[in-house]
């Protein structure tokens, strides 16, 4: 078992590393987004390429929410009555759905890179 | 009541998959059913409290603090996933020779048992805590009957104990030793998908901001929300949109593991021989 001992050393050195290797760039782009009756309002948000985007996501629902987005490889609990924010890396120009999981059929949106 | 259940039924899903291929695994080792068992309820318990405390609980980083949690969960996951499908082929190799009668002998000492029971908890940990949060949400937002929470959730429990079940007895038609096989084969590429989804959420937050851009797109053909997507993502670690630094991910997971495998394989040899 002492092989296992490794692997999980391994990954503890490795994770500190990149907590370390943090880099963070000075021009944010801000997009305000809100959350009511299980909708996105703007459900279309637009973004330059190449910035660092920080969504504010209001959650005015009284129920708690879960954004979920493959595309842009993020799931965070949204908790009810209030605002989360999601910073997310500069992205390539394309376009990255997502939803809200837990109303799927209603809160859907998408971030439009260009 | 049908949302209750299908939201319930979603987060189940993994555990379903890894529950079942593992209990399929472990079915002739005595006990083993305790240490499952056990993890469940260390799972249940751990998440619940997450769940509960999730409100007060302040998370820093420069506001990467859930996202770091999330990855270091996903990465004991990996790790407990990895130890597991390592432990498994070791058991498969010792079996070599011995045609029958395995029951109980295919391994001793308590570190498979520990593994054992924190592969479990980890797996419950992780979704568990999203269904109480969805519950309570529910609960105290909406006025509705006990009935239609008991039949939601019981419905969505119900369709993942099935879904585990029919995993379980699935592979369990295999012999033992292609069984053990299989699950390694299983497990193994479980655990690639977990070490790409952390990588995802690493390039997602900047901490990685190399090898970021996606590869390719096959929502097209496979939506990342849809039923086959979400099975495969479980599965393989099926995204539309991948970036290079998942890929990096997947391998060199399937390297670690298959070579920690064959030194573990080898060490044994040499002390049973």
């Amino acid at each position: 078992m002492k092989h296992i001992g490794l692997l999980y050393k391994g990954m503890v050195v490795m994770i500190l590393l990149l907590i370390s290797a943090a880099s963070f760039a000075a021009d944010t782009y801000v997009v305000e987004i809100k959350l009511e009756n299980h909708r996105f309002t703007p459900d279309v948000i637009k973004v330059p390429k190449g910035t660092k985007i920080k969504l504010i996501v209001e959650n005015l629902d009284p129920t708690i929410e879960e954004f979920d987005s493959p595309s842009l490889k993020r799931e965070k609990i949204l908790r009810s009555r209030s605002k989360t924010n999601i910073i997310l890396a500069p992205l390539k120009e394309g376009r990255y759905e997502f939803i809200g999981e837990f109303n799927a059929d209603t809160a859907k949106g998408v971030v439009i890179v260009e | 009541m049908f949302k209750i259940a299908l939201v319930v039924f979603r987060e189940c899903l993994e555990i379903s998959i890894i529950l079942g291929i593992i209990c399929a695994a472990t079915k002739s080792i005595q006990n083993a059913v305790y240490y499952i068992v056990g993890g469940i309820v260390a799972g249940t318990i751990l998440s619940a409290f997450l769940a509960f405390f999730i409100n007060s609980l302040t998370f820093t980083l420069s506001g990467f603090g859930e996202e770091i949690f999330d990855v270091l969960i996903i990465m004991l996951t990996v790790v407990v996933v990895g130890a597991t499908a390592i432990w498994i082929k070791r058991s498969a190799s010792k079996m070599s020779g011995k045609m029958s009668n395995l029951s109980s002998k295919i391994e001793k000492g308590l570190a498979p048992r520990i593994i054992l029971t924190s592969v479990v908890a980890t797996t419950i940990f992780r979704e568990v805590t999203e269904i109480v949060l969805f519950i309570h949400a529910l609960a105290s937002a909406y006025d509705l009957s006990p009935m239609d929470y008991i039949l939601g959730f019981g419905l969505g429990l119900g369709a993942g104990i099935v879904a585990a079940t029919c995993i379980y007895y699935g592979l369990s038609r295999f012999a033992m030793k292609s069984l053990l096989r299989i699950t390694f084969v299983l497990l193994v590429l479980i655990a690639a998908s977990l070490a790409s989804e952390a990588a995802g959420i690493l390039t997602s937050i900047g901490f990685l901001d190399v090898y970021n851009e996606p590869l390719w797109d096959s929502s097209w053909l496979i939506s990342d929300f849809s039923m086959v997507g979400r099975m495969l993502k479980i599965l393989v670690g099926y995204t539309a949109q991948p970036n290079s630094m998942q890929i990096l991910f997947y391998f060199t997971t399937i390297i670690v593991i298959y070579l920690c495998s064959k030194f573990s394989e080898d060490s044994s040899a040499k002390t049973t021989s």
